[in-house]
């Protein structure tokens, strides 16, 4: 009987008779290896979790089998997953059990700093860890202030940084949302703004792909809204990405110039008296400036422009204008944030909802019901911050950079900034959950990293980043973590998921919170930062619904406000006027302009046979270039590529895998092309994400094309004279040349 | 009461091949590693600018006249009395010929965890059992995703059913119990 199963197939050939012969045989023969197949586990748990992939923060269940978090499920009863996850957060799991994960403290022990380079990592407790981090900050500081060490990542460094005095800020938010943030802001007053799709007739959207790009409550919003609300659907796009091809119109608009149609459509809506005076008379400040200001952007002039028909433009404009509740979702990047104009495009496109009547309505643009929560205060007041100008250039930019802290200045700007040690020398940085992948020019930046003394990365995982630095701290999983998560991003009324953690640590990992303060301690100035800890601190973010983290939990995990949608009153915004802002002074006084506006200089064209425009976009399965050592998306995408029109393909001698270099005046970069027909034959569109380098990621090593590779990284003399408030990353403008290799 | 008959229809109108059914099976039903039970399929068509594309969640239709039911050898292939098509592993040899016999190729062959079975789609008849949907449409962010009994006039899929879902491939006549609602432009 030492016949396994998998000797027996291998006698297929035998024939039908061995074959049916081994059927009667079946049991007797393959009981012993045979394992159930579906083994009762005897332990089931479920535990509230939320999602950290994305911004989202999707609230959901955790199915935990004798100690093993096997199944995420989405919440109904939370309105960002509404009961479902996405492949990403269904994947979870693979990141919290990845073998690959940061499991302690490393130190580098080779000088040099070269991405996915053996650093030969030498373990270290966490007491050294903290210790050699905070000598090197102390250093520093010592000698050249406290503004030489900075904190790169997702706003987290704040308090730390108040603590011991840095202005040094640095968010990659030029490089994501920005835009839409301040453009928000000035019009609306608030930072974002939610598309009410279920109960839209009309959806209009430039570059807008978030259901390309797996986006939950999104994608739902979305579908629901045109095929049970029976809503049109018109896209934007140089490329058919998945919104478009749900769309019933698809426009294949020329890169980087939907502002110009988005004028050319004010222009219809105003000169043919096709908005809503009512509501403009109401609620609306600076209306006559902006009809004055866009008479000259006229349908002919946008459609010269945008290689759209003027017809169209000016069909969409009237159906947009129809009275119908009527939207334009912006997201991030996209459309906006990587070219110039994107500040105004934003603008103009809330001017174009503004002046229909469709901001604060059903079906159209709702403004955000966001649920506070109490932010906990440092024991003692730190002390005001003596050095004003920031590295990433932000006290130029003082709309977007409200307070020397706060805000979002300028990311791609900062490794010159280091190279040239403007306005001073930088030494240290703390990295936080920023990737190689997503930095603009990333050959500049690892020259800027190099520069400095000393690098300690805060990370889940050892990708190209942490083999650059010299000390690496490893982060908790958010699986492992506990959470108080406001609806943000889309919150359509007030809500708050709190999620535990699934499972004990893993491994000698620490949540970011946690590391801040210990270094803050080390460096003496603890008493700056915020004392409250652990539970009690969940509790006090809490406090103000008086109910406690664990009531919270025991409630579902779910805490709601009212579900009823009451129109905000549209008099008394915070905005200059109270209004919805269309005219801007503040932007005026700045010397910007103060009405969305469009330079034809902004554009750059390809010229030769071998020039394309370049779009970005992400896979539905990965998130940035966080999730590409998860095994299960792993397996569905390995490898990014490139977009490229098959008919100008075979011009260019171009096959379907193809490689092909990439060059830009920044850099260069290889990657396999993928061919369709539903992209524009003058633009390629990059995946983003992808081109991780470091050999401890098993899976994810050498995963395609970093796009940020042929990206500029341009100076923020760059963006002052492109007329640019905000300081957007301007990641697409430039034009790239494809040779087959 | 009448005998219940799950079925499953997907709308690929809706449908934004996002695979988030694809991992949510996987987790579900502990599918081996680098194999699919459910997976996305992608088709383009047309000529710039007058492009089409769509995509379609694919896994097992679960046949009332399943070629893979009629190649076992042993009978471990078998209609369930609700329907659907799985597999008796006490019965499989692994001789793999369901897998050459399904028109739709969503037969994997699992290499190691029960020693070489083919598996597929169960259309997770181990939640609809007790009152609960399968993986993939609970997890499907675009709502594209129904299940239910086909015999129930009154349930839900039947009100899809009335919206034009057509079968897979009817020329190959194996009625499935699984259909889609086919794209329009």
């Amino acid at each position: 009987m030492g016949l396994t199963r998998r000797e027996f197939f291998k006698l297929g050939g035998g024939g039908i008779a061995a074959i049916a012969g081994a059927g009667i045989l079946g049991n007797s023969l393959l009981n012993n290896t045979r394992t159930p197949l579906r083994a009762d586990a005897t332990d089931i748990k479920y535990k509230h979790g939320v999602c950290e992939i994305c911004e989202m923060n999707c609230a959901f269940l955790g199915k935990i089998e004798n100690g093993r978090l096997v199944k995420l499920e989405g919440k109904p009863k939370d309105q960002h997953s509404r009961g479902s996850l996405c492949a990403k957060g269904n994947a979870g799991i693979n990141m919290l059990y990845d073998p690959d994960r940061l499991k302690y403290p490393m130190m580098k022990t080779v000088p040099d700093r070269i991405p996915g380079q053996d650093p030969k990592w030498k373990k270290v407790s966490w007491e050294e860890a903290i210790n050699q981090a905070a000598e090197e900050i102390r250093k520093a500081i010592d000698k050249y202030g406290p503004q030489s060490v900075i904190w790169i990542g997702h706003n987290k460094g704040n308090d730390f940084l108040r603590a011991i005095g840095s202005p040094n800020n640095i968010t990659h938010m030029s490089t994501c949302n920005a835009v839409r943030i301040w453009a928000t802001n000035v019009t609306l007053g608030v930072a974002n703004y939610v598309p009410d799709f279920e109960n839209s007739k009309y959806i209009l959207c430039f570059g807008w792909d978030q259901l390309g790009k797996g986006k939950n409550s999104l994608a739902r919003g979305m579908i629901e809204g045109k095929v049970n609300n029976n809503a049109k659907v018109v896209v934007f796009d140089p490329r058919l990405s998945t919104t478009a091809s749900k769309a019933h119109e698809w426009i294949p608009i020329r890169p980087g110039t939907d502002l110009a149609v988005v004028l050319a459509m004010l222009n219809v809506i105003i000169s043919e008296e096709r908005y809503n005076k009512e509501f403009v008379a109401k609620y609306v400040d600076g209306f006559e400036k902006l009809a004055e200001e866009v008479k000259k952007y006229t349908p002919e002039w946008a459609s010269r422009i945008s290689d759209v028909p003027a017809d169209t433009i000016i069909r969409i404009a009237r159906e947009f204008s129809s009275g119908c509740p009527a939207v334009i979702p912006i997201h991030k990047r996209e459309a906006i944030q990587v070219r110039p104009g994107g500040f105004e495009l934003v603008r103009a496109c809330l001017a174009m909802m503004a002046i229909t009547g469709n901001i604060e309505r059903r079906g159209g643009a709702l403004l955000p019901r966001i649920a506070p929560l109490n932010n906990p205060a440092p024991k003692v007041k730190p002390p005001e911050i003596e050095v004003k100008e920031r590295v990433d250039g932000g006290h130029l930019f003082p709309l977007a950079v409200p307070a020397p802290l706060g805000g979002t200045g300028l990311y791609q700007s900062v490794p010159d900034m280091i190279l040239k040690e403007e306005p001073y020398p930088v030494k240290v940085a703390i990295i936080y959950g920023q990737s190689l992948q997503s930095m603009p020019q990333t050959d500049k930046w690892i020259k800027a990293l190099q520069k400095l003394d000393y690098i300690i990365n805060i990370n889940i995982y050892p990708d190209d980043m942490a083999t650059m630095a010299d000390l690496v701290l490893p982060e908790s999983v958010y699986l492992e973590t506990a959470h108080i998560s406001p609806r943000i991003t889309n919150a359509r009324y007030p809500q708050i998921a709190v999620g535990e953690p699934m499972i004990d640590k893993l491994y000698d990992t620490k949540e970011v919170d946690e590391i801040k303060y210990l270094l803050a301690k080390k460096l003496g100035v603890e008493q700056y930062m915020p004392a409250l800890r652990g539970k009690a601190l969940l509790n006090y973010r809490l406090r103000r619904y008086g109910i406690t983290y664990d009531e919270a939990l025991k409630k579902g995990g779910i805490l709601n406000g009212s579900q009823k949608f009451e129109p905000r009153d549209l008099t008394s915004l915070r905005t200059e006027s109270g209004k919805i802002q269309l005219y801007s002074s503040r932007l005026e006084e700045m010397g910007y302009h103060p009405l969305p506006w469009f330079d034809e200089k902004w554009l750059l064209h390809p010229e030769a046979k071998d020039e394309f425009y370049v779009v970005t976009s992400r896979p539905a399965v990965h998130r940035h270039a966080k999730t590409h050592n998860m095994k299960w998306l792993h397996a569905i995408m390995p490898e990014g590529f490139i977009y490229m029109n098959s008919t100008r393909a075979a011009e260019l001698g171009i096959k379907d895998g193809d490689m092909v270099e990439l060059t830009s005046r920044y850099g260069r970069e290889k990657g396999r092309v993928k061919l369709i027909q539903g992209i524009r034959p003058d633009t390629i569109c990059i995946l983003h994400g992808f081109g991780q380098k470091s050999p401890y990621l098993k899976l994810a090593q050498n995963n395609g094309p970093n796009d940020s590779q042929i990206m500029p990284a341009y100076p923020k003399e760059t963006n002052i004279a492109l007329k640019d408030p905000v300081g957007a990353s301007l990641d697409c403008h430039f034009i790239v040349k494809v040779r087959k290799v | 009461m009448a005998k219940k008959r799950w079925g499953k229809i997907v709308d690929l109108n809706k449908c934004v091949g996002c695979h988030a059914c694809s991992v949510a099976c996987i987790a579900e039903n502990k599918v081996e590693e680098g194999k699919y039970r459910t997976k996305i399929i992608e088709h383009e068509e047309g000529v710039f600018p007058n492009v089409y594309k769509y995509t379609e969640k694919w896994s097992c239709n679960h046949c009332q006249h399943a070629p893979c039911v009629d190649a076992c050898p042993t009978k471990a292939s078998h209609y369930t009395e609700w329907g659907t098509v799985e597999v008796k592993p006490e019965l499989c040899i692994g001789c793999g010929y369901c897998v050459l016999a399904c028109p739709y190729r969503v037969r994997i062959m699992n290499e190691r965890k029960h020693g070489g079975l083919p598996e597929k789609c169960t259309l997770c008849v181990h939640l609809l059992e007790k009152g609960k949907k399968p993986a993939c449409e609970t997890s499907c962010i675009a709502g594209a995703i129904i299940t239910g009994d086909l015999n129930d006039p009154h349930s839900e899929i039947n009100q899809w059913m009335a919206k034009g879902a057509v079968e897979r491939r009817p020329d190959l006549m194996t009625h499935p119990n699984v259909f889609i609602i086919p794209y329009r432009r």
